[in-house]
């Protein structure tokens, strides 16, 4: 197994190369010229315009340039954001808690509400309480995070009042409270996956021979359905679960946009928007290992819950 | 550190407050209005910045995200004072500048220390305006100085500056950040990472740096040791500065009252709603900066004078103050040197004020004028370039395609994010048709609005004149103004450039917008000029208990 | 084995309704959909107001007779600009699906029928492409060749090729190995033939199923890309850019944001609802639950 996740981790390189490669030309061929932009629409003297292009390395080709580029990203050296005058590993690195809290959070959100929803459902198949929860889950799955973050901080942060509208917060009781808003609006998806993926692996579950022996022993249904149902049935949950976080870190980049929390999906549009390329090409490069990784740990995953399941 | 978020909360709504309209509480020009009571020292106030700022150290602070700390910690050789429309002593006690305009001499103040205690020298000093003016620090504000030969300190209280050449603007220069005094052996010691969140700054100011989250807040503490205990400030504990991208989290942080600070980021959609916030103030502070739509009159049919006035009074310039800024922003006419620029020989600027064409809209004259014209049909399919994020900009792109959808022509939008209408503002001038830009001069100085925007010499990259503007009548006359000291002089010759200017409609001028400042009413004593971005706005402000 | 690699959140993939609920929730899918279709096609017959009159002095009116929904910050009619945000945002999706189908069904014919060196060379790019953080990517490709719908629209059908290729690959796979097709080729009928007449053909099912689910996703990442205003163009209404437009006057007057939020989410749940209920009639895997 250790050397299929390493063979894996081989046949990431090109993947990584072709990606920081797309990323590269994109950025390089957008309009905006990011010494202006840096420069930040005040006065601006010629001269320094050529000495900024020199000291950002954006003299002579492309191509030149990608290398030199990639020559220094194989020894983790990132470069200096143009805009904010800090080396971009530092700004990663102090980004990257927020984002990382939003998507735990997210996550033990949606195992928190989206599985007992799914028991439920499973238990009560074909009631009303599993058709408002299936039309509940397909609600939450079709609902712009952007839409339902303003949602939410117009009704809790103005209206009612209960939640802090914007910020990251003191101290970490506080800085939870402050988490709720964004990471509900991300994690409404989610909570419709894990609950409808519950139900059916409940269903399924519970249609087998082992809950029907043990119905026949007269154990208590709670047991039957926590331990002997659920316990089962958690396996592919989880798994779709490890699937959907990287898409929840993508998703980060919307939410704090709408909510201007100051994570790593802010910082990559805003180097976007100001055409800052060493953040823009360190990040996305990060994000893409990011999702190699999850692929893989994924993958595993299917490995330890399936022990049939060999890699070649 | 931020205070409890529970505080005064109303249920609100939906859309009565647009029936309330805009009641500003406009205090004396460039001041919050005082309640009674005494100043008392401590408290912390949280303010609201729209970006990540740059750094501290001052040779980068040239945007309005940065200067609010960076200013606070380090200050200028000079500072402006008379609602910014001066220059007044600060870390120099006096200054004097000789005849010919070639040397400046500073008497430096004693007695002022750094923030680790150490003296201020006047070694640091040459040390501060030599590492602006050097090429290899690439300071955003390095061009300042650029007429400057050579500074030296011939002994321990006096600074001697050497021009090149005469200088109009040099002397405000000393009040910006390109003349702030950096401690020499700190910015050795640190390199380039000085300014950056990991190592900060210190300075002589009244503020001290205390730390910087990337993405989240800077902090600054008092400095107790502060030099200048005047007017009985620095009184604040401290003063936090959160990083708010979202303008409608800075609303709601007003509203919850976690914020108790707003300048100039609060757009003009949001005046009517934090109108009605009983517990904050908002108000407007008159400014030197001005938003206008122009086009590129180097090519056709832009090239065309009968043209551009037709654009000119097709614009409905009344409308658009009323409804995307703030209450009475003002008329500005054909030119974008406003009165508050007047800042010498008011009567000569006034009389020429009197005689300027005010191009307020007149369908009926801009058809005639494009039918004059004889190019009218090439204005058909060109673009109007703006960006959205500030809703006056985004509002007047709008209102220009539906009005020349009145006049018979179709304009296309090119919707652009900031970022890249700055590099169209600053860029070659020649990848645009029409732009809605903005500018606000640098210095209470009517060329610092004019020069900038109409000389030829600024239309290559870097340079700010949007228009392509090029009048060799106008060209002379600014160039000369800017060698001279004698404001008359400076002013007739500036006059006549304006008059050209007018009639020749570069652009169209739409106002010439106040800053608003939202402040919690417990915030007491802000001092808040047209130059905010260079001034340390905490240093004696205090909050009610 | 190779384990499964991440592709979209398909939610029709790894969520199964009861067959009852899912053909009832289709039902109200496909009565969603009606209106919004007359929005897209015939806007002039839900509302007589120009979607773009501006009215400065008509600045964010609540609800009245004249309009239904009130005015935005210029004054306009924040019913028609709903009304007329439908079609870019409905036939923007539709678009992406077809561009994506258009590229993403044949690469994957090729690779699942013929394999070996013409599978690596289609399917190794893809996988390159699945591992680029989607809405960054499209994001980057706007910034590149200039925001607009068209831009936006085309980023994202490329964006969804590779979902469309695997699948179309997947499904091949298996029809390569049915009888019929070597029965074909006992009758001598071209490769080409084989693939566009007879796999093809059996791939109809789950192309469909896939191509409404796309479009639901297509809709929601559109109006994303719309929000962070790199989609449709202005003055024209756009969902997305209105709800952008309108959480900025949010505290005034909340209904131009909340209209064009609701539009999204009911557009959205609609092709949800129906994908659903496409699946459970057309692809047979999906019958037996």
């Amino acid at each position: 197994m250790a050397a299929y996740a390493a063979r894996r981790l081989l046949a990431a390189i090109p993947i990584l190369l072709v990606v920081s490669f797309v990323t590269f030309g994109l950025i390089r061929l957008a309009p905006g010229d990011p010494v202006l932009i840096v420069l930040g629409g005040r006065r601006v003297d010629p001269e320094l315009i050529v000495q900024l292009r020199t000291r950002f390395g954006l003299d002579g080709d492309p191509i030149t340039q990608y290398f030199a580029w990639l020559g220094r990203a194989v020894q983790l050296d990132f470069g200096t954001s143009y805009k904010l005058r800090q080396e971009v590993g530092d700004l990663i690195l102090a980004r990257l808690p927020t984002t990382v809290e939003l998507v735990a959070l997210s996550v033990l959100l949606a195992i928190a509400i989206g599985i007992p929803l799914g028991v439920l459902q499973a238990r009560r198949r074909e009631t009303a309480v599993d058709y408002a929860g299936s039309f509940i889950a397909f609600v939450g799955v079709s609902s712009p995070v952007y839409f339902t973050a303003i949602l939410g901080v117009l009704v809790f942060a103005v209206w009612l009042g209960i939640l802090p509208a914007f910020g990251s917060g003191s101290d970490p009781l506080d800085q939870l409270r402050h988490l709720i808003l964004p990471a509900v609006a991300l994690a409404l998806g989610m909570i419709a996956l894990t609950s409808r993926m519950t139900r059916s692996a409940m269903i399924e579950v519970l249609a087998s021979d082992y809950i029907e022996a043990a119905r026949a022993k007269g154990l208590p249904e709670r047991t039957i359905l926590i331990k002997h149902g659920l316990r089962n049935a958690l396996i592919p949950v989880l798994t779709v679960i490890s699937l959907q976080v990287g898409f929840l870190v993508v998703g980060t980049v919307l939410v704090e946009h709408t909510l201007g929390l100051g994570g790593l999906g802010s910082l990559i549009t805003d180097a976007i928007q100001n055409r800052d390329y060493p953040i823009i090409q360190a990040s996305v490069l990060m994000l893409t290992f990011l999702f190699v990784l999850l692929n893989l740990v994924t993958d595993l995953l299917y490995g330890l819950i399936d022990p049939r399941i060999r890699y070649t | 550190m931020a205070r409890p978020s529970l505080g005064w909360r109303r249920p609100l709504a939906l859309g009565t407050l647009t029936a309330l309209g805009i009641v500003a509480t406009l205090g004396p020009a460039g001041s919050v209005a005082q309640s009674p009571g005494t100043p008392t020292p401590g408290g912390t106030i949280t303010m609201a910045v729209e970006g990540e700022p740059t750094s501290v150290d001052p040779a980068f602070d040239y945007d309005f995200v940065s200067g609010y700390a960076t200013s606070s910690i380090t200050e200028a050789l000079l500072v402006f004072c008379e609602n910014d429309t001066q220059l007044c002593p600060n870390l120099a006690s006096d200054w004097n500048v000789s005849d010919d305009g070639l040397t400046y001499t500073f008497t430096i103040r004693d007695g002022v220390n750094f923030h680790d205690g150490t003296p201020m020298t006047v070694e640091d000093i040459v040390f501060s305006l030599d590492r602006i003016r050097n090429p290899e620090l690439g300071s955003y504000v390095g061009w300042m100085l650029a007429n400057v030969a050579d500074v030296t300190a011939p002994d321990d209280h006096t600074v001697v500056v050497t021009m090149s050449q005469p200088d109009a603007l040099v002397q405000y220069a000393f009040a910006s950040t390109a003349a702030h005094v950096v401690k020499q052996a700190f910015v050795e010691e640190h390199g380039d990472q000085y300014g950056t969140p990991g190592v900060g700054s210190i300075g002589t100011g009244p503020f001290k740096f205390q730390e910087w989250v990337s993405g989240d807040h800077q902090t600054l503490v008092r400095n107790d040791d502060y030099w200048n205990k005047a007017n009985g400030g620095p009184y604040l504990d401290s003063v936090i500065i959160k990083i708010l991208p979202e303008p409608t989290t800075r609303v709601a942080g007003l509203e919850t009252g976690e914020l108790d600070f707003v300048l100039n980021n609060l757009p003009s959609d949001q005046y009517a709603t934090v109108q009605g916030f009983p517990h904050v103030n908002l108000s407007f502070i008159p400014s030197y900066y001005g938003e206008w739509i122009t086009y590129n009159t180097a090519v056709a049919p832009f090239d065309n004078v009968k043209l551009r006035q037709a654009l000119a009074y097709a614009v409905d310039k009344a409308g658009l103050r009323q409804l995307y800024y703030g209450p009475d922003s003002p008329a500005t006419k054909g030119t974008i040197v406003y009165p508050t620029l007047w800042s010498f020989e008011q009567d000569q600027w006034q009389a020429a004020w009197d005689a300027l064409p005010a191009y307020d809209q007149d369908l009926d004259k801009a058809r005639q004028l494009l039918e004059e014209s004889g190019v009218a049909d090439q204005l058909n399919g060109k673009t109007i370039a703006y960006y959205e994020s500030t809703p006056s900009i985004k509002g007047i792109g709008e209102h220009f395609i539906d009005v020349m959808g009145q006049l018979g022509v179709t304009i296309e939008a090119q919707k652009i994010t900031y970022q890249e209408a700055i590099a169209l503002q600053f860029g070659a001038h020649d990848d645009y048709d029409i732009i809605v830009g903005a500018w606000g001069s640098d210095f209470p100085d009517p060329s610092g609005n004019l020069r900038p925007n109409f000389a030829s010499e600024n239309i290559a990259a870097g340079g700010a004149n949007a228009s392509a503007y090029t009048n060799p009548e106008v060209d002379t006359r600014l160039a000369e103004q800017n060698t001279l000291t004698d404001n008359a002089e400076r002013s007739r010759l500036m006059i006549e450039a304006q008059a050209l200017i007018a009639e020749d409609a570069p652009l169209i001028s739409i106002t010439n917008p106040g800053w608003p400042l939202a402040t919690n009413e417990r915030v007491q004593g802000a001092q808040v000029g047209p130059l905010w971005y260079w001034g340390s706005l905490f240093k004696d402000v205090w909050v009610t208990q | 084995m190779t384990a499964a690699t991440i592709t979209r959140p398909s939610l029709a993939r790894r969520v199964r309704a009861a067959p009852l609920v899912r053909n009832r929730a289709a039902l109200i899918g496909l009565l969603l959909l009606i209106p919004l279709l007359i929005a897209t096609f015939f806007p002039w017959l839900l509302t007589s107001a120009d979607p773009n009159a501006q009215s400065l002095t008509q600045s964010l009116l609540p609800p009245s007779p004249d309009h239904p929904l009130g005015t935005d910050k210029p004054g306009r009619d924040v019913l028609a600009r709903v009304i007329y945000g439908a079609a870019p945002t409905l036939l923007g999706g539709l678009v992406v699906v077809i561009v994506s189908g258009a590229i993403g069904i044949p690469l994957g014919l090729i690779a699942g029928f013929w394999g070996g060196k013409r599978d690596a060379i289609i399917m190794r790019p893809l996988d390159a492409l699945v591992a680029f953080p989607a809405l960054l990517l499209a994001i980057l490709v706007v910034a590149t060749f200039g925001r607009g719908l068209e831009t936006a629209v085309l980023a994202l059908g490329i964006i969804y090729v590779p979902a469309m290729a695997r699948l179309v690959r997947s499904t091949t796979l298996v029809q390569r190995n049915l009888a019929y097709v070597d029965a074909g080729r006992a009758l001598g009928y071209s490769d080409r033939r084989i693939v566009f007449r007879h796999i093809l053909p059996n791939l109809v099912g789950p192309i469909v199923v896939q191509s409404s689910i796309d479009l639901a996703y297509a809709i929601l990442d559109l109006a994303a890309l719309s929000f962070l205003g790199l989609g449709q163009q202005p003055p024209d209404p756009d969902w997305g850019s209105m709800l952008a437009d309108g959480r900025s006057y949010l505290l005034q007057n909340a209904i131009p944001a909340l209209s064009a939020g609701l539009s999204i989410m009911i557009a959205v749940v609609a092709f949800n609802l129906v994908g659903d209920g496409l699946r459970s009639q057309l692809d047979p895997r999906e019958r037996e639950r």
